[in-house]
């Protein structure tokens, strides 16, 4: 026979939200929230018209999936959460606990000439290397031990934008061969994410000193004090690159990317486009990232104690770093690599400012010719003051004026030449 | 209530009861024996009830586990803490009062079914780092903290609880915390043979009185199966929507020696030891007249030496230094601990 408190129990709901998880005791019945959305597994929908079943990409210019077959379009359940974007503690068992894979079949191409990888929808085929123009590209299944980003910030610049920024960019420069413009007609474009980590944390210094100061005004000994204090900085979201064969130097100059309007991870916004998987592990760009901010406080510190005191001596100081923590995101950039006299030059565009940052050739015979011109001046007043008949005397402080301001130009002109390539 | 079973009740036909009119505590006494004092509060003034209460019998004892040779060596012990005490707290006068005593409590047996929400905490460890700048050159060392997670959980419950041990009478703060961490598993059926010896205190509380109370020992074990079943570290609140079912209740009895003596202002204080562990319970006060009496003589002969230091030789003040530092140290004696 049923009692009523049986019956009460039968009756007993969990709330909306909770799912049942194992009890370790006979004789209890358990429920706890159901894991966060970790994507649709059904990668048949992703990618895919409604319509018409045909190939569907996300369209960046207008935001939203556009099938290539009947061109209707769909929108995206994005969801912006900005700066707001949850983020990681450093956990020991981070590895074993984060979300894995990419919520939708993806196959990787690995590129057997410069080792990268990148990962493409599952029927996407690439003949090329985006990041070394290389044909030795071979396709592989995606891993599944990479952590998996949790949110991204969709392209807004699209394929079309990125060649007339990349068309105008080539044909600005005056020290480049001629037609190199022509060339970003031609070369093609790769829209890739790029994954990064973000991070943040209380830096703070607790630092120890000793300051000096004269015993009196005429006095040479010096009276040591023993000082000490803490010195904090906040680091928030600083980005740090998750691709290892990629210019940092290119990467930040293409920087900032607006953090505040990250969305949550949806396969869809990925449909269609390349995926770079991240190949610097969280623990290394992590200590990179901390071997750089360790020196901040410290130096802040000392920048303020040596503007008080006179004299410093035998300072140390213990950074300590707390409220550690860290995202993976997703950030869109068009990578192009194109070839000119037989080297591979590469070039960055931001996915959502356009600002573009990278490699061009130089004509050098233009940089020769600048620094003949610019020198001319000189050679041609102390020439003709020669000729003139004007004692050498006169002529010097004139020739060496112009001679200096040409050694200037021509200086400045060669690191603008070698800096088109030093990324 | 359902489900409920209370204890059997007799009313013994060769027992007599007696009740102190000072703490209203009854006693129940096997015909013969002789009580001359309360068990509880030491009062003298007992009185016999002319109708026996009828109360539950008891079904469980915990046997004494402590001898009267071994309860005299403690209060011998816990005499010798004080220097300065009362003249009545000898341990051979705390010895020959010393006597055997039951007292009661109830055992509950009961199931609790229903819902359950809780916050229940998880452990797990960061990494953290602190970067050492010394002489120009920087030294890294990791940091491993750990820190709990909580998160809800919810659900039912079909728990059996046994043996849920709770006082059974008013006066059991007296007695401290003598039922802290006793659990009924102790206990074994009475064969009346050892009861014989020793008065029975009477329980003064009915189960449905002690309920509130078994029900938050059974809370606290619930507590413990929870985090057990969540596979948790700790628990930070608990609600239960319950219906306790199948309460079954016994009455056990507790060993307990006890014994008294006279305060220096004349009042009794009783001594109780606990029969299974020996614990002491209750106070051993010192007897601050006599210390001060002592203190004030050290004083006087300080001063003495002081005077003698200042006219006939020097020597006399390092006396005066020490006696006074005596009489400091009487009067510090003297003090009785907080409790």
């Amino acid at each position: 026979m049923t009692s009523t408190d049986d019956l009460q129990r039968e009756a007993w709901r969990p709330p909306e939200g909770f799912v049942p998880v194992r009890s370790g005791l006979p004789g209890f019945t358990i429920f706890a929230p159901a894991p966060p959305d970790q994507g649709d597994p059904d990668f048949v929908r992703v990618g895919r018209c409604d319509r018409c079943g045909g190939e569907a990409r996300y369209d960046a210019a207008i935001g939203r999936l556009r099938c290539g077959h009947c061109a209707s379009q769909r929108e995206v359940a994005a969801v912006e959460v900005g700066r707001a974007a949850s983020e990681e503690e450093f956990r020991v068992e981070t590895l074993e606990r984060a979300a894995r894979g990419w919520g939708a079949e993806r196959t990787q191409v690995h590129c057997e000439s410069c080792g990268a990888d990148t990962v493409l929808a599952a029927r996407e085929l690439v003949g090329t290397c985006a990041f070394c123009t290389s044909q030795h590209v071979v396709a592989r299944p995606a891993p599944q031990d990479a952590l998996r980003p949790r949110y991204l910030l969709p392209f807004q610049v699209d394929a079309d934008e990125a060649r007339r920024l990349l068309t105008e960019w080539l044909g600005s420069g005056w020290l480049q061969p001629r037609g190199l413009s022509k060339q970003g007609r031609t070369t093609s474009i790769q829209a890739v994410y790029l994954p990064a980590w973000t991070f943040d944390a209380r830096v703070v210094a607790h630092w120890m000193v000793e300051t000096g100061r004269p015993l009196s005004d005429e006095s040479n000994i010096t009276i040591w004090t023993k000082k000490d204090g803490k010195q904090a900085v906040h680091m928030d979201d600083e980005l740090s690159l998750a691709v290892g064969d990629l210019s940092e130097l290119l990467f930040s100059r293409i920087a900032p990317f607006d953090l505040d309007r990250l969305v949550e991870y949806d396969p869809e916004l990925l449909a269609g486009w390349q995926v770079r998987v991240a190949d610097v592990p969280l623990e290394k760009a992590w200590e990179r990232q901390r071997l750089a901010w360790r020196d901040r406080p410290r130096e802040e510190a000392w920048k303020r104690l040596k503007s008080q005191h006179a004299k410093l001596r035998r300072f140390s100081a213990a950074v300590d770093f707390t409220k550690e923590s860290w995202r993976h995101v997703l950030l869109p950039v068009h990578v192009v690599a194109y070839r000119h006299r037989d080297e591979t030059h590469h070039v960055l565009i931001n996915g959502r400012t356009g600002v573009i940052a990278g490699q061009r050739p130089v004509a050098w015979w233009k940089v020769l010719a600048l620094i003949a011109f610019a020198y001319m001046p000189a050679a041609l007043l102390g020439g003709i003051g020669a000729l003139a008949g004007h004692p050498l005397p006169e002529l010097i402080v004139p020739v060496s004026l112009l001679a200096v301001v040409a050694t200037g130009f021509a200086g400045w002109l060669l690191g603008t030449a070698t800096g088109e390539n030093d990324a | 209530m359902s489900g409920e079973t209370e204890a059997p009740r007799e009313r013994a036909r060769d027992v007599v009861t007696v009740e102190c009119t000072s703490c209203q505590t009854a006693h129940h006494l096997l015909v013969g024996m002789r009580l001359s004092w309360c068990c509880w509060c030491s009062s003298m003034s007992l009185a016999p009830v002319d109708e026996p209460r009828e109360v539950a019998a008891p079904e469980r004892k915990v046997a004494f586990e402590i001898d009267h040779e071994q309860a005299v060596k403690r209060l011998r012990a816990a005499c010798r803490r004080r220097f300065f005490k009362p003249r009545d707290l000898r341990p051979a006068r705390l010895a020959e009062r010393l006597r055997k005593a039951w007292v009661p409590s109830w055992l509950v047996d009961c199931r609790l079914r229903g819902s359950w929400r809780a916050e229940l905490g998880y452990d797990y460890e960061v990494v953290s780092h602190v970067e050492h700048y010394k002489s120009g050159r920087w030294r890294s060392e990791e940091v491993r903290e750990t820190r709990v997670d909580w998160e809800p959980r919810l659900g039912t419950m079909d728990q059996c609880f046994e043996n849920e041990a709770v006082p059974a009478w008013r006066l059991r703060h007296r007695l401290g915390d003598l039922l802290q961490g006793l659990t009924g598993e102790e206990g074994v059926p009475v064969d009346g043979s050892e009861l014989d010896e020793a008065p029975v205190l009477l329980p003064d509380l009915t189960p449905s009185e002690v309920w509130q109370d078994a029900r938050q020992g059974v809370l606290a074990r619930l507590r413990e199966r929870l985090i057990e079943a969540c596979g948790a570290q700790h628990l930070q609140w608990l609600a239960v929507d319950d219906s306790p079912a199948e309460r079954n209740w016994t009455l056990q009895l507790h060993p307990l020696w006890t014994t008294w003596y006279l305060a220096e202002d004349g009042r009794v204080v009783g001594l109780f030891l606990d029969g299974r562990s020996g614990r002491l319970i209750g106070d051993v006060l010192s007897a601050p007249r006599r210390a001060r009496r002592w203190a004030l003589g050290f004083a006087l002969a300080a001063a003495g030496c002081f005077g003698l230091g200042a006219t006939v030789d020097e020597m006399f003040i390092a006396l005066g230094f020490v006696l006074a530092g005596l009489a400091g140290a009487v009067a510090i004696a003297s003090l009785d601990e907080p409790e």
